[in-house]
């Protein structure tokens, strides 16, 4: 019952999860340390830095200090993170933490340069007999990624995809089918929602997917990890040498141009180039996105490609798909819909929500309804974002009679001298000198508005915490102390002062339990 | 959650249509679109293993290469090659609701609608330049399904092709013509399906001549086939035929109808005064003016009514008369169900009814056009006519009457109702108090001469026991004549075997049945159809509506929260008494205050309905307001309308469910419904109906309004939910006030306090089980149908004393005087005391008719 | 002072109510803490949950039922 959102499975939490020693096995690799320590939020980052270069631990006291007032939550927040990567190591009081000596180590070294040389991939020194740009390497990644898509959603490509990208479709629950032919595989509804998401999302998964196909494999998985953050680091338009490459990650090179993340001419060329899905890997822009910012994208209609730094170049012509589909939806008081498409993209984002029951040629029809709408907010998407999408994609029809009845209420109430609108009592939208504004353009029928809105209302109804429940405090004062520094680093979900009882998160019982102790 | 239908095959497995012939799920047929349909679930908890094929096609992800139009005016047969040989990816959430391959035609974008192959649906782009032709053809041959702003939805059923045949529509133009408004050419199945119902729909009419029946046909050979069925043989009568044989065969032959100079008072064409005008539909108002309006004119209107000309005579056979119903459902079952049509031009045997409408009469277009429909081929067609409450429908009936001349039996629900028909026979019409009669437990009257109208109830005419002596002679009186016309009042309320009795027992040439829903909460549609006959026509409610015949409601549903000691009760109680506490919740206490408070200061005239007494009683008293119920005497009941029609400082009135009936309602601008029957639709719609008269418009177009007061989290938001469905299908919306801004500023607020609201709990604990009961007030008279009517006894004493701690129920009581602001109060006391008892006018006149008549008869002679 | 492990459930007056009826069939309230919140046993959050919605869905009328 709660959200699942079905691409759950960052990076982070995949590292997180790893065993200890694989983690430990992994900071041996500088690339590896940077690449993590930038997908670390600000705070934690700041700790590590803090403590990179001290030799002895350091007090969480200090830590704290230097940070400032009314940051506790950030600050637990971070410290959680660096715990669960097994990054920072607390004494047995629990008052001072030193960084994990390994990663300490290469973090230096990669900050100070001195790293072995391959640590960040070797650059080609020769010229590229054959040199290819940046445009080339574009159009290359994103017929690449392009080409999965399709097979995807069934388009006719000639060629079908490699072994190993089926295998990854298998794997990831995005495909399925019998037996081993292309032919017999059929798209699931995890794979419509991994349609909708952004290329870097997409991408991710299908590593994560690959990491766990190597682990078959019988393929280092610190070695392909390593391997993939490097990827990360690299500059693009460059070429990097292959010798400098381990056995294992030398086999990596023939799937990731199958997924346009390094383009290589042939087999057994010498040099390989990455892609720009490779080096935005890691970047800042890099968060990974649910079904509701699918619909984000969907919403904006780019159908023209900038050549942004990041990936959105590919994004763009991934989702004109749904983009192109301006003006061709009508949605009746009768919560029926009808849509004047034929694009499977776009259908495939009607069906997230819409009870879609008949299909012409140039039509599609079916109704919303408490269920398809449920349906769609317990998988990430909000109330706001579906009612968006249907003014976005209003059919002409719609707006023109919003219009006219605009029009009509503007008549009448000047012609009457009112400026405050009349009509039947209801929860109104007051404008700055308190005259109710409703001289808006209203689109779709409000009631269907008001209505999606009731059911997200709805499951938001009831909210539930795990958690502790502290109470018989000794006196007021006790209580006070500790439901503040509750508040403060963020644990506390709800007190009441009078009768001196308050809950905390899980994490949080600790916390409190340490502080108390600490007096 | 709901559990979701699988699509079935038809039940006798013929064809992939449910055939609506005889029962179940009838309602299904009219109201859903999508009990055909499983809803393959979209999302990560549904299943895995949906069915679809991943095949070829050549469409990229990418589609703005390709623009919508682009597929639409690109390459069509290529397209259409690629669309028939190819699967969509998602084609699978459509199973076999799947039409891609369907291919659209060149000038699709000129057409305004599609067909479904798998089960009829036909869609309608309502903004289409000939939307409203279309709309006139499609009410003409389907079922109306849902009809909002844009688009609407109808239904090809059996009996709607059945109702299109009668109204003299031809196969092969209802073919045409759907294949000229349709984007898709007219799918093999549903041409199969035209063609079957409709060539042996129509065949076959039921003649009443000469207080004989008869079965007719142009074709022979139908009859042959027909009889060659048992039960039909064996009903036959052979008698001597007076009329002339042409033939030799053993069936009667005769010249077959045509509509001529037949005019329908009121109508445009009666004001030109022009002989062989044909009125028809008004293809001027169609600016296109193209062929496509000429094929509707001929096809719809008036004009093509004609029969084959190939074979312009009939045939017929005599049946026996207490087996004419029999052969109709035979008939039915054999898939040649029998029009009724009534010759009366032709009827040289019964006495002609000297009757018209009045000069100043005029009717609206769409009267006018219902009646067009009946009288179309210039006999009386029997059949429905469907028009919104207050529309209008007592004109039409009237009208009808005026048309054919000939005696006329008005059946109503209740005894008020049929007072209500006599009134406006007469104000409509120019007939004369001898000709109209009534017949009810009260009256027993006859028409004097040997023609009129006798108006009078279901009950009384098919009730088959205790009849009194006059009561026995008034029935001798009309079963023993040919009725030209029998006119059906409200007809879906009436139970199905009621109805049977009245068809046995009374002869009539024609019949038309007058309704605002089709929709039966008892799923006896079909019985009901064919005994009537087809629908002859059904108006758009929002199409008039936004021709201002009728209001423009605006609707909502306002959420009151449960009181917390209230919802707790609510929680426990298993009883009927949580009706009572869902009812009594003393935030709804407060809505209802707040809004009759809002609305007064408007300026309008608001009426409060409760279907709960105890209910009605504890809010009216308790803001201070007038109520009527079934125990009001007939006199205070009066009086109170009075005041709420005239006095500017009586603006709210409660009303029970007496108020469901025709009294005569004043005009309201705001309705408030606190407590409701289960669920009815026909309640909601007809609710709606008493203040659909309203006409002065407010800021925002509307100018009426209708408040559904829901206690949140119980039961009765449930059916609140499914009362409304029918109405939003017409196009209504109804808005959703979780909150009234200002309610809790609102001066003398009732129940403000917790311990008010404690009290309140404990007075509607103490109630019986039975105060929670709906339409106690209501008690059928003689002459009444059950639960729909008033009771006829209006003395004050007759229902049982309630024990109650709040104060007892009856009206007149000595006491102390009283004032409105009072609160816990009876207003209406202070009504009585105030004003000298006056009978409503209406029954004041007719007391002194009856005794003119009386007397009259007396004198007259002693028949 | 207590620590005591358990559910918050933070709600609206009638589910509220609705929580107090279903525990005195079975309790799983450990506290009730005030109009809008309670705490249950950590273990019954899903029973409770799956029960609640059941309560509150059978005042829903679906257009497909």
């Amino acid at each position: 019952m709660s959200s699942s959102t079905l691409f759950k499975a960052t990076v982070n939490e995949h590292l997180e999860n790893l065993p200890k020693p694989i983690q430990s096995k992994l900071y041996e690799a500088p690339a590896t340390c940077l690449s993590i320590y930038r997908l670390l939020p600000p705070m934690a980052k700041f700790f590590i830095m803090s403590m990179l270069f001290h030799d002895k631990p350091v007090a969480y006291k200090d830590l704290e200090r230097i940070c400032k007032p009314h940051t506790k939550k950030l600050q637990f927040e971070a410290f959680n993170r660096l715990k669960a990567l097994h990054l920072i190591d607390e004494d047995q009081g629990r008052s001072h933490l030193k960084l994990h000596p390994i990663f300490k180590q290469n973090f230096r070294d990669c900050l100070t340069g001195s790293q072995a040389s391959n640590a960040f991939g070797n650059l080609c020194t020769t010229a590229d007999k054959h040199q290819v740009d940046v445009k080339f390497l574009d159009q290359f990644a994103s017929q690449k990624w392009e080409t999965i898509l399709h097979f995807m959603v069934g388009t006719e490509l000639g060629v079908d995809p490699s072994k190993s990208v089926l295998s990854l479709l298998k794997l990831g629950g995005l495909m399925e089918g019998p037996g081993t032919s292309p032919r017999n595989l059929k798209i699931t509804n995890e794979g419509f929602q991994f349609l909708l998401q952004d290329v870097n999302a997409q991408i991710w998964t299908f590593l994560l997917q690959y990491l766990n196909l190597t682990q078959d494999l019988n393929m280092d998985p610190v070695d392909v990890l390593n391997f993939i953050f490097i990827l990360g680091s690299l500059e693009l338009g460059k070429s990097y040498t292959v010798s400098s490459l381990s056995a294992t990650q030398v086999s990596m090179l023939a799937d990731l141009k199958d997924y346009g993340l390094i383009y290589q001419r042939s087999d057994s060329s010498s040099r390989f180039y990455p892609t720009r899905l490779a080096t935005t890997l890691t970047s800042e822009s890099a968060a990974l996105r649910s079904p509701s910012a699918a619909m984000e994208h969907a919403l904006q209609s780019t159908t023209t490609a900038e050549d942004g730094d990041d990936a959105s170049a590919i994004q763009n012509s991934v989702s004109a798909g749904i983009a192109s589909a301006q003006g061709t939806v009508i949605i009746e008081t009768n919560f029926k819909i009808y849509a004047y498409t034929n694009s499977p993209l776009e259908i495939a984002v009607l069906n997230l929500f819409v009870n879609l029951k008949i299909r012409f040629s140039n039509m599609v029809c079916g109704q919303i309804t408490r269920e398809s709408i449920r349906h769609a907010l317990l998988n990430g998407i909000t109330a706001d974002q579906i009612i968006r999408f249907l003014e976005t994609h209003a059919h002409p029809q719609m707006r023109l009679l919003a219009k006219e009845k605009l029009d009509k209420k503007i008549e009448f109430d000047t012609s009457h001298n009112i400026n405050t609108a009349g009509g039947a009592p209801q929860s109104q939208v007051y404008g700055e000198n308190g005259t109710v504004a409703q001289h808006k353009l209203e689109v779709l029928p409000p009631t269907v508005v008001d209505q999606i809105k009731l059911w997200q209302l709805e499951l938001d109804r009831i909210q539930t915490f795990e958690g502790y429940l502290f109470k018989d405090f000794q006196n007021q004062q006790e209580y006070d102390y500790l439901s503040n520094y509750a508040q403060e680093i963020g644990v506390l979900i709800w007190g009441d002062k009078v009768k001196k009882k308050f809950f905390v998160t899980p994490e949080g019982m600790d916390q409190v339990a340490i502080f108390a102790n600490r007096k | 959650m709901a559990t979701k239908r699988v699509a079935t095959g038809a039940p006798d497995g013929s064809f992939p249509f449910k055939k609506r012939r005889k029962n179940a799920g009838d309602d299904e047929d009219y109201m859903q679109i999508d009990d055909d349909d499983e809803w393959t679930p979209g999302g990560p908890s549904g299943s895995r293993a949906t069915t679809i094929k991943v095949s070829a096609l050549a469409r990229k992800v990418a589609q703005s290469k390709r623009t919508k139009d682009g597929v639409e005016d690109g390459d069509e047969s290529a397209l259409t090659s690629r669309r028939r040989q190819e699967d969509d990816l998602v084609s699978h959430i459509f199973m076999d609701h799947d039409f891609a391959w369907l291919h659209l035609k060149q000038d699709h974008a000129a057409r305004p609608l599609w067909i479904s192959p798998e089960d009829g649906h036909i869609i309608l782009e309502a903004f289409s330049p000939i939307a409203e032709q279309a709309q006139d053809f499609l009410v003409a041959i389907s079922e109306p399904v849902s009809r909002p702003a844009f688009i609407h939805e109808y239904k090809l059923t059996s009996y709607s092709l059945y109702a299109a045949v009668s109204v003299g529509l031809q196969t092969e133009d209802i073919i045409e013509v759907l294949n000229r408004l349709s984007k898709v050419p007219v799918p093999e199945k549903i041409v199969e399906f035209i063609h079957e119902r409709t060539l042996s729909y129509g065949k076959v009419k039921l003649v009443l001549k000469h207080n004989k029946y008869y079965v007719e046909s142009s074709h022979p050979e139908t009859l042959q086939y027909l009889l060659k069925d048992t039960m039909i043989r064996e009903a036959r009568v052979h008698s001597q035929q007076v009329d002339n044989s042409i033939k030799a065969a053993t069936f009667t032959t005769s010249k077959a109808p045509v509509k001529g100079n037949l005019v329908i008072p009121g109508t445009s064409e009666a004001g030109k005064k022009k002989d062989d005008g044909m009125p028809g539909k008004n293809p001027a108002s169609n600016p296109a003016g193209s062929k496509d309006a000429e094929l509707f004119t001929s096809v719809v209107g008036v004009d093509g009514d004609e029969v084959d000309e190939d074979d312009d005579n009939v045939h017929a056979f005599e049946i026996d008369d207490t087996k004419v119903d029999e052969v109709k459902k035979r008939c039915s079952d054999l898939q040649y169900p029998m029009l009724e049509e009534y010759d009366f031009r032709n009827d040289t045997v019964n006495a002609n009814l000297d009757i018209d409408l009045k000069p100043s009469t005029v009717i609206r277009p769409y009267q006018e056009t219902s009646l067009s429909k009946m009288f179309g081929n210039g006999r009386a067609r029997s059949g429905i006519i469907v028009l919104p409450c207050g529309a209008g429908k007592t004109l039409v009936g009237i009208t009808a009457a005026c048309t054919i001349k000939k005696s006329c039996l008005v059946l109503c629900t209740s005894s008020v109702s049929v007072m209500q028909w006599r009134q406006q026979f007469i104000q409509w019409s120019n007939v004369t108090d001898k000709q109209i009669a009534v017949f009810t437990a009260d009256q027993k009257e006859k028409f004097a001469g040997d023609s009129g109208i006798v108006v009078s109830t279901y009950s009384m005419v098919a009730n088959t026991h205790n009849r009194s002596h006059e009561s026995k002679k008034m029935m001798e009186f009309l079963t023993s004549r040919e009725w030209g016309f029998i006119l059906l009042d409200e007809v879906h309320v009436v139970p199905a075997a009621m109805f049977r009795r009245v068809v046995t027992t009374i002869k009539a040439h024609s019949k038309l049945g007058l309704t605002a829903t089709l929709v039966r909460e008892d799923d006896k549609i079909a019985d009901l159809n064919y005994m009537i006959g087809p629908k002859l026509y059904e108006a758009n409610w929002m199409d008039l509506a936004a021709k201002g015949h009728i209001a423009n409601v605006q609707c909502a549903e306002v959420w009151c929260p449960m009181a917390p000691e209230f919802y707790r009760e609510y929680l426990r109680e298993q009883s009927r008494k949580r009706n009572l506490l869902y009812c009594m919740n003393p935030r709804k206490f407060q809505a209802c205050q707040f809004l009759i408070k809002y609305h007064e200061d408007r300026g309008d005239k608001i009426i409060v309905f409760s279907d709960n007494v105890f209910a009605l009683e504890a809010y009216a008293r308790k803001l201070g307001k007038l109520y009527i119920h079934g125990g009001t005497s007939q006199v205070e009941r009066m009086r109170i309308l009075q005041n709420f029609q005239h006095n500017p400082a009586v603006n709210t009135i409660f009303l029970s469910k007496v108020g469901d009936t025709s009294i005569d309602l004043p005009e309201a601008t705001c309705l408030i419904q606190i407590s409701s029957h289960f669920g009815s639709r026909r309640q909601e719609a007809q609710r709606l109906g008493r203040i659909l008269r309203a006409k002065r418009r407010n800021d925002e177009g509307f100018n009426a309004f209708f408040y559904s007061l829901v206690s949140k989290d119980t039961q009765e938001m449930y059916y609140s939910t499914k009362r409304q469905q029918f109405l939003i299908d017409q196009g209504y919306a109804f808005k959703v006030i979780t909150h009234l801004d200002g309610l809790e500023d609102l001066p003398e607020l009732v129940y403000k306090s917790r311990d008010e609201q404690i009290e309140l709990l404990m007075s509607v604990q103490q109630a019986n089980e039975t105060d929670a009961d709906l339409g106690t007030d209501i008690r059928a008279g003689e002459g009444d149908l059950p639960g729909t009517i008033t009771s006829k006894d209006f003395g004050a004493n007759k229902f049982p004393a309630v024990d109650r701690t709040t104060g007892s129920l009856s009206a007149l009581s000595g006491g102390q005087h009283m004032s409105y602001i009072e609160q816990n109060k009876s207003a209406n006391k202070k009504l009585a005391r105030e004003s000298a008892p006056t009978r409503h006018k209406l029954f004041s006149k007719r007391d002194k008719d009856v005794a003119t008549a009386r007397k009259e008869a007396r004198a007259a002679g002693r028949g | 002072m207590k620590a005591i492990k358990g559910v918050l459930f933070t709600c609206d007056a009638a589910v509220k109510q609705i929580l107090l009826s279903m525990n005195e069939k079975n309790s799983f309230i450990i506290e009730d803490l005030d109009d809008y919140h309670v705490v249950i046993k950590a273990d019954e959050e899903w029973r409770i949950r799956t029960e609640l919605e059941n309560e509150l869905e059978k005042n829903t009328y679906n257009l497909e039922a």
